[in-house]
């Protein structure tokens, strides 16, 4: 039998035997049981339905066939073996010991926090507490004033004297270095001519200080000589006069 | 159970609650039990397979996506289990077996016509269930003893709506046709029985 489609939004009058089609259309049956019926309308269908007796009995075991689906079905309780069996792959703990272990953790971190905050701030009024350990900016700063106060002393020391040269022959000193005067008289005497006029076999007289040039211009040759005490400068100068 | 507090409960769980996984269990085998039951028709099968879902699910609790259904979730990992299982235990339905399971508050120790009517009703529904192909049987399932919208059963089974739709209405002119089939006679001749 062809049955035509069913609007479920159509009014249905089952006193009126051209509104409904020959037998129960599926469409109606399925509106029903999908629940897209809405309800004013459902009542109407539902009393169609009894206009034919076989359908009516076969609505009806179907929609209690499937109410009965819905029926409570005795379950046995697994909760207890599921967890049993789950407890084996990861460890369980019961909602007190959980929160107890929530809080033991929060209060370790809060702990841990704390010690290192308040060592951050010791650490920043008194640098010294836990280390000795010298750091850069430290070391550099003990270092500024020490280089302050040997750069001062420096300057206010005197290097060395300045005085005149005889002039020199060159065969009475020996001096295979030595230059020969220039249009002023003078001769300038290298460090090594000065070391040469010591014989090597004997050690000098004098620890040879270390001499800096403090300054040279063209028209003043100067021999910078060593700070000789009284004693020495004379034993020099036989040196220098070829006496020894 | 809200999405919320399911979610609340979920989270609890996973962080190792054992009260808080208990209650997961217990809002959601009762529905997966029988939605087993319905489908393999064998308890000790349906119990199983409850059981290994659910260590499943437990032991990948982290691992859950709180945008979708947990319900979705869990089916979805019985439904494998039990394809799994299918290939050990082939599905007899036995439907005793499966009427006895179900509405344990019925006593039989009257046999009143109602009585006999509503334990040869359960049976006729096995055998109804059992008459479909397993796609309608799973959407009927999942559409009238679980209750599930259409739209959750999509997405479970992964196929559109209009389809969902299309088994369902299939599947419930199949079991028209079985009871028209079947049932029509046997009724009648239960009435008979009794009115004798």
């Amino acid at each position: 039998m062809k049955r035509g489609p069913f609007d479920p939004n159509q009014p249905i009058d089952p006193r009126d035997d051209s509104a409904m089609p020959p037998g129960i259309p599926d469409d109606l049956i399925d509106s029903i049981c999908d629940g897209d019926m809405p309800r004013s309308k459902m009542r109407d269908a539902l009393d169609s339905l009894h206009l034919e007796r076989n359908t009516v009995s076969d609505y009806h075991w179907t929609a209690d066939a499937l109410d009965a689906l819905r029926a409570d079905m005795h379950t046995p309780d697994m909760s207890e073996i599921i967890l049993a069996r789950t407890g084996m792959q990861r460890s369980w703990l019961s909602t007190v010991m959980r929160r107890k272990m929530v809080i033991g953790r929060v209060a370790g971190v809060a702990a841990v926090l704390t010690l290192i905050a308040g060592a951050f701030l010791i650490q920043r009024a008194a640098p010294e507490t836990f280390t000795t350990d010298p750091t850069p900016v430290r070391e550099l700063a003990a270092a500024v004033p020490h280089d302050a106060i040997h750069a001062a002393s420096i300057i206010a020391k005197p290097v060395a004297y300045t005085v005149p040269a005889a002039p020199i022959d060159d065969e009475a000193c020996f001096m295979p270095d030595a230059r020969s005067a220039d249009s002023w008289g003078t001769n300038l005497l290298t460090m090594d001519s000065l070391r040469d006029l010591w014989p090597s076999r004997s050690p000098a007289p004098y620890a040879m200080p270390q001499i800096t040039p403090v300054g040279f211009t063209p028209g003043t040759m100067a021999l910078i000589v060593p700070v000789l005490p009284e004693e020495d400068r004379a034993s020099s100068a036989a040196i220098t006069a070829g006496q020894r | 159970m809200e999405r919320r507090e399911e979610a609340r409960i979920i989270e609890q769980a996973a962080a190792g609650d054992r009260d808080a996984a208990s209650t997961l269990i217990k809002a959601h085998q009762a529905s997966l039990y029988a939605y087993m039951l319905r489908m393999s028709g064998r308890p000790e099968v349906a119990e199983d397979i409850v059981q290994d879902a659910f260590v499943r699910v437990l032991a990948n609790l982290h691992r859950f996506d709180p945008r979708f259904r947990f319900s979705t979730w869990l089916f979805t990992i019985a439904k494998r289990l039990y394809v799994n299982a299918c290939q050990k235990y082939k599905p007899v339905f036995d439907s005793e077996i499966v009427g006895s399971w179900q509405g344990g508050d019925d006593s039989p120790a009257s046999p009143t016509i109602e009585y006999e009517q509503q334990t040869r009703a359960r049976s006729a529904i096995d055998r109804a269930l059992q008459s479909l192909s397993d796609e309608q049987r799973e959407i009927i399932v999942l559409f009238h003893q679980q209750e599930w919208p259409i739209t959750q059963i999509a997405e479970f089974m992964g196929m559109p709506e209009g389809t969902v739709k299309s088994h369902l209405h299939r599947g419930r002119r199949k079991m028209r046709q079985f009871f028209q089939d079947h049932m029509r006679d046997e009724v009648v001749a239960l009435e008979l029985e009794f009115e004798a």
